[in-house]
């Protein structure tokens, strides 16, 4: 996004300058209560809030921020009067530029990033992906935890008359050096926001760290274990009704009539709404509208081509051999390489169509004023995606969006369609709250799906066993073209998508000629953003590859890899070491007992991970271990990183063992926890998760752990059993778990 | 009309025989603490102990369990102290999302009322919730805890 196109839509400067990106302005709110910064709240009684700009979706992030906050606040972040949630207002300051922009705020910096950052903040585009909450807060948060701060202190000098060396700072206050004259927060909050806020502040020095690198606890779990927690289905309104959707199963289809005498005569029923592709019914229970909903007659038109799972592959399949490429990057010569290689290998790796499955199905309540001002409860990781989803619906400009605990994420809740039929049914129901919940069966049939991809590659060897060569076609669908054809009007133009390669383009192994080319087939399935994203499949094809290589040229799979990565790529080595280390490495098994590894980066963090199983006659697996490795810079909390790698692990051991999404006649055939089956605890291996010690700006720890688990557990299959599964899930080749 | 015990609160509905408990709970008796994930009896999100038994309230009717005594996450702490289930969860640092939560510690609640201290195969066949963010390890680490806080006391 450069200052071009921003002069083509006409925005310029003067009106650009204006937008707030620091946050560090004070705001009183009458003598109720003060904001010091735009992350920082405190009432006469002494509640400190601490507003975290992110989703909490399981991740952690309430926690990991907080903790930036309550580090420079000197704030006890379990204390009673400490408070953290979503704030209750967009700002600008809360756009996520480091997943648009794809860089840390700490390199940012030049005129395109002056504009492009205002520019954004215009659109107050707040955002909750691409494990990008703590690169994008780090800085930020602490800078507010130390404005808040100084100011506090500045007040409490010109109340108590003293020096700023006479002040201590305790929890939520500050006292005399000889104990006297405590004063908490709360008394020193007004006078504080009348101050200007200080230019520039002193970060504590790593060094004197409390509360960032230390094993804090969740500040949800409370309310989490006793059903006191309010996920965004849990919302409940004076009056409020009761919705779900309905939308023909076979995708693409248009409603051409819908005889609803039924349902309406339903017990509890109040309305039907037809509303482009979907049947709207709104009822006082849940309940009472899924069964008014399956009571439905609706006729359809279907599309003039339906959804075949063997026909999309074909159909990548044709665009490999047609080599119709949209990405290519080539260094060396690849094709005089693999020619002259000793050895040469030719492989074809295969990934299938995935759901997400959130555990709380998609859902939206929302309250339209009947003067088109609309309050809407969203479980989203995009404020900005549901607010313009409401305003394109005929809202006016008044549009607030409460960001609640959303029961999973993994992208599927940076789409709009569950705001759009919300919003809809509310707004025919003005002055009356609506919650719209979709059924298990709708969230899956209707879900945005991982890409399946086929990679087809020829890589060379030496005598000596290094790999000299890699050319690689990965056939797959555009995840960018399809989430901004669907969720965004007008043209929004992305250059090319570089997720799709992600992993794949950058594999950090020496290897001097390469092609790397992508073939993005245009679909009708709808593609959305699926943890990991590009890596997810990327991750799978590079690991595969290396194992297979290090198995041909007869050479250990650790071994291998760390003579392929240069001194570029000493943090890798780093984790691969600690790896072989803490996985206690003696050889990669055989006889049914497998030993298997993947070593891969993604968002600014890498793990790598040794998986360990036990493989009956019967293709009956036993997952027996994982263990991990993971460096993203600056630990911030290991508890929460620890549950993330666990997490993302299974997430990917999971999508590994059972995930596949089919298209028949035009329908998606799995749609619910019976034909998509999840890891459960019986089979869900231990995962023991190891820390690299690192002083380095912290990465991503939401979606790194997941990548890994599909190429370490194919791996350590090939090594119990000899046999190399190519073809995802294993399910497709007989395994079952 | 139906009328339950539901937390030791004797309530009445006037909802369908058919209505699934969930449901009553979750819109009629305000109590969302109990989870929808399938409605089809796979997940346990929606796990309730009724009459001292784990049930899965998405497929239990409201006319099956009239004059029942229903027990929700709600009601697991008692007179504002966790359970012991619920320490070790705190303790552990269980929940991700927490959405599944509800249901595993009803499922772990009813498994440690009839086995006080359940070997891993006990819980492996006990606790077949669906976590999909994937808390197993903590579950593990948290069951184990809580047999020993209960054990103590
Ligand atoms: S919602 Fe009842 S088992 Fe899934
Ligand atoms: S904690 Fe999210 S589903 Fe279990």
């Amino acid at each position: 996004m450069g200052g071009l196109s921003l002069a083509g839509l006409g925005i310029g400067t003067g009106y650009l300058a204006t937008v707030d990106v620091t946050g560090t302005g004070a705001r009183r709110e009458g003598d109720a209560s003060a904001d010091l910064t735009a992350w920082v709240n405190i009432t006469p009684d002494n509640t400190v809030t601490i507003y975290v700009p992110f989703v909490e979706m399981g991740q952690g992030t309430h926690t990991g921020l907080a903790q930036l906050v309550c580090e420079e606040l000197g704030l006890d972040i379990s204390a009673d009067n400490v408070r953290v949630t979503h704030p209750h207002e967009e700002m600008a300051v809360y756009t996520n530029w480091t997943m648009f922009l794809d860089e840390r705020p700490e390199h940012m910096s030049g005129p395109m990033h002056w504009y492009a950052k205002r520019f954004m903040g215009s659109m107050k585009l707040s955002a909750t992906g691409g494990s990008t909450a703590m690169v994008a807060s780090w800085s930020q948060m602490r800078r507010a935890g130390a404005v808040a701060r100084h100011m506090l202190q500045q007040a409490a000098m010109q109340k108590l008359g003293v020096r700023s060396d006479a002040l201590v700072l305790q929890h939520a206050g500050f006292r005399l050096a000889d104990g006297s004259a405590p004063l908490s927060f709360g008394d020193l909050a007004q006078a504080a926001a009348s101050l200007e806020p200080p230019q520039d502040v002193d970060l504590k020095p790593p060094g004197a760290f409390q509360v960032i690198g230390k094993p804090v606890r969740r500040i949800d779990t409370a309310d989490k274990i006793t059903g006191k927690a309010r996920f965004g289905i849990d919302v409940r309104l004076q009056d409020g009704l009761f919705a779900t959707v309905r939308r023909p199963s076979v995708l693409g289809a248009t409603i051409s009539s819908v005889d609803d005498t039924k349902a309406r005569s339903m017990r509890g029923v109040r309305d039907v709404i037809v509303h482009q592709d979907a049947v709207i019914v709104i009822a006082d229970n849940t309940w009472r509208a899924f069964q008014a909903a399956d009571a439905l007659d609706i006729d359809d038109e279907p599309p003039g081509e339906l959804l075949d799972t063997a026909q999309m592959i074909a159909g990548l399949r044709a665009g490999l051999d047609g080599q119709d490429l949209s990405q290519q990057y080539v260094s060396g010569d690849p094709k005089a390489a693999i020619a002259s290689a000793a050895r040469r290998l030719d492989v074809e790796y295969q990934t299938p169509y995935l759901a997400h499955a959130t555990m709380e199905p998609m859902n939206c309540t929302v309250l339209w004023r009947q003067n088109g001002s609309v309050e809407a409860w969203v479980p989203t990781q995009s404020a900005a995606m549901a607010r313009q989803a409401i305003q394109s619906l005929g809202a006016n400009e008044d549009v607030r969006i409460k960001v609640t605990y959303a029961g999973g994420g993994f992208g599927r809740r940076a789409e709009k369609d569950f705001v759009t039929y919300a919003a809809v049914a509310a707004r025919a129901h003005a002055g009356t709250p609506v919650q719209l919940v979709w059924s298990r069966e709708e969230d899956m049939r209707h879900d945005v799906f991982r890409p399946a991809s086929i990679a087809r590659i020829a890589a060379g060897l030496d005598k000596s066993g290094a790999l000299t060569a890699v050319d690689a076609t990965l056939a797959t669908h555009s995840v960018m073209a399809s989430y901004l054809a669907r969720n965004v009007d007008g043209p929004a133009g992305f250059g090319s998508d570089r997720t799709t390669l992600e992993g794949l383009r950058d594999m950090p192994y020496d290897v001097n000629n390469r092609r790397i080319a992508a073939c993005e087939i245009e679909t009708a399935i709808p593609i959305g953003f699926w943890r990991s994203v590009g890596h997810s499949n990327n991750a799978f094809i590079v690991e595969s590859l290396m194992d297979e290589c290090a198995a041909a040229s007869g050479r250990d799979p650790f071994e291998f890899r760390l003579a392929h990565l240069g001194d570029r790529h000493a943090r890798h080595k780093a984790v691969l070491e600690t790896l072989r280390d803490k996985a206690g490495w003696r050889g990669n098994g055989g006889d049914g007992y497998g030993r298997g590894l993947a070593l891969h980066a993604s968002f600014r963090s890498i793990v790598g991970a040794v998986v360990d199983l036990r493989v009956g006659d019967d293709k009956r697996i036993v997952l027996e271990k994982v263990t991990a490795v993971i460096d993203c810079g600056w630990v911030v909390n290991p508890l929460l990183v620890e549950a993330q790698v666990q997490g993302g692990m299974n997430f990917g051991l999971t999508a590994a063992c059972f995930g596949q999404i089919d298209f028949a006649e035009g329908r998606v055939v799995q749609d619910n926890f019976d034909s998509y089956e999840m890891l459960r605890l019986d089979a869900a291996p231990d995962i023991e998760v190891h820390l690299i010690d690192s002083a380095d700006l912290p990465g991503g720890v939401g979606e790194p752990g997941t990548p890994v688990a599909a190429p370490a557990l194919v791996n350590s299959l090939f090594a119990a059993t000899g046999e190399r599964v190519r073809r995802l899930p294993i399910a497709t080749a007989g395994y079952s778990i | 009309m139906y009328t339950l015990k539901i937390n030791g609160i004797e309530r009445t509905f006037d909802v369908e025989a058919d209505m699934p408990l969930l449901w009553l709970l979750r819109d009629e008796a305000d109590l969302t603490g109990s989870k929808f994930g399938c409605g089809i009896g796979l997940c346990g999100a929606c796990s309730v102990i009724v009459d001292g038994a784990l049930v899965r309230s998405c497929i239990i009717s409201v006319s099956s369990v009239a004059g029942s005594d229903v027990r929700t996450v709600e009601d697991i702490a008692r007179d504002g102290r966790l359970s012991a289930v619920q320490q070790a969860w705190l303790e552990m640092d269980v929940p991700q999302c927490g959405y599944c939560q509800s249901g595993v510690i009803m499922a772990v609640t009813a498994l440690l009322e009839t086995t006080p201290r359940p070997t891993a195969s006990d819980v492996e066949e006990a606790i077949s919730n669906i976590c999909r963010c994937g808390t197993y390890d903590r579950i593990r680490a948290a069951i184990d805890r809580a047999a020993q806080i209960l054990a103590a006391s």
